[in-house]
């Protein structure tokens, strides 16, 4: 039985480079959704993360065809699935940034609201007033 | 005759294919722009917030598009198997750095998750 590898005409060295640089990026996405899902509150941008290790996964299985069936149509597939991932991570980067951003936002608008309140003139002093005549009222009761 | 189905017949590394190959990554040429533009954006943030781990994995990232930048127009009207082979090599190199900042990202993450766990834990056993 003749090796089906050894007529393939791209260089093996660079395929398997490839092949093992995406299992990596693929575990890395694998590992990366279960540590987003672990913090709860970022169980969306997991999502994103299993998806790309969905994709990549099967850009491995392609890569590792390629080199056992010497098939060139499964090269296609691989590079189709490496493009495509930019798309999932363009998504996940940009909801990431507007999060961020959005907490920026919630950050400052709290911090200007807490800024403004004892900016007024005689603010700090009416509300330690309220909180003395509430004490009072306490202690006599 | 045969009574079992048999596989499509595997078809040849012709010059045809090796456009098809070239033309499957050169599709996602408008993604890798818009990432370069997205990361770039990440970068200006970290940037400006100090976050200098953050700039540094967005350099790395964006040290990756670079590559996939160039692994583009050699994909791009590929006809022989060496276009494809020069194509691979700029691709490796940006799975290379998108991995390892992705790999340094979530470890950091991971060990955000394993101090605040064990903060938790000391705030129970302690208060």
């Amino acid at each position: 039985m003749s090796d089906a590898s050894s007529f393939l005409p791209i260089d093996r060295e660079r395929l398997e480079t490839c092949l093992k640089w995406t299992r990596w990026f693929s575990w890395a996405c694998l590992a990366g959704g279960i540590l987003l899902c672990a913090t709860l509150i970022l169980i969306p941008f997991g999502g994103f993360a299993f998806w790309q290790y969905w994709v990549l996964k099967n850009a491995t299985e392609s890569l590792e065809s390629v080199l056992k069936r010497n098939d060139p149509r499964d090269l296609v597939m691989a590079l189709e699935g490496i493009g495509f991932q930019f798309l999932i991570q363009i998504i996940g980067m940009v909801a990431g940034l507007a999060l961020s951003v959005l907490f920026l936002i919630a950050i400052f608008t709290s911090l200007g609201l807490s800024l403004s309140q004892f900016m007024e003139p005689g603010a700090l002093e009416a509300q330690l007033r309220a909180q003395q005549v509430q004490h009072d009222t306490w202690q006599h009761q | 005759m045969s009574y079992f189905p048999t596989r499509p017949k595997t078809p040849e590394w012709t010059p045809e294919m090796y456009t098809a190959m070239g033309h499957a990554f050169s599709k996602a040429q408008w993604w890798v722009k818009i990432f370069t533009v997205v990361t770039g954006i990440s970068a200006f943030f970290s940037l400006v917030s100090f976050n200098i781990v953050g700039v540094a994995l967005s350099g790395m990232v964006l040290y990756g598009c670079w590559a996939a930048w160039k692994s583009l127009s050699m994909f791009e009207g590929a006809r022989q198997a060496s276009d494809i082979e020069e194509g691979l090599s700029q691709l490796n190199e940006y799975l290379k750095w998108q991995t390892i900042s992705l790999m340094v990202g979530f470890g950091l993450l991971a060990l955000g998750i394993a101090l605040a766990a064990l903060g938790l834990l000391l705030l129970f056993f302690l208060v």
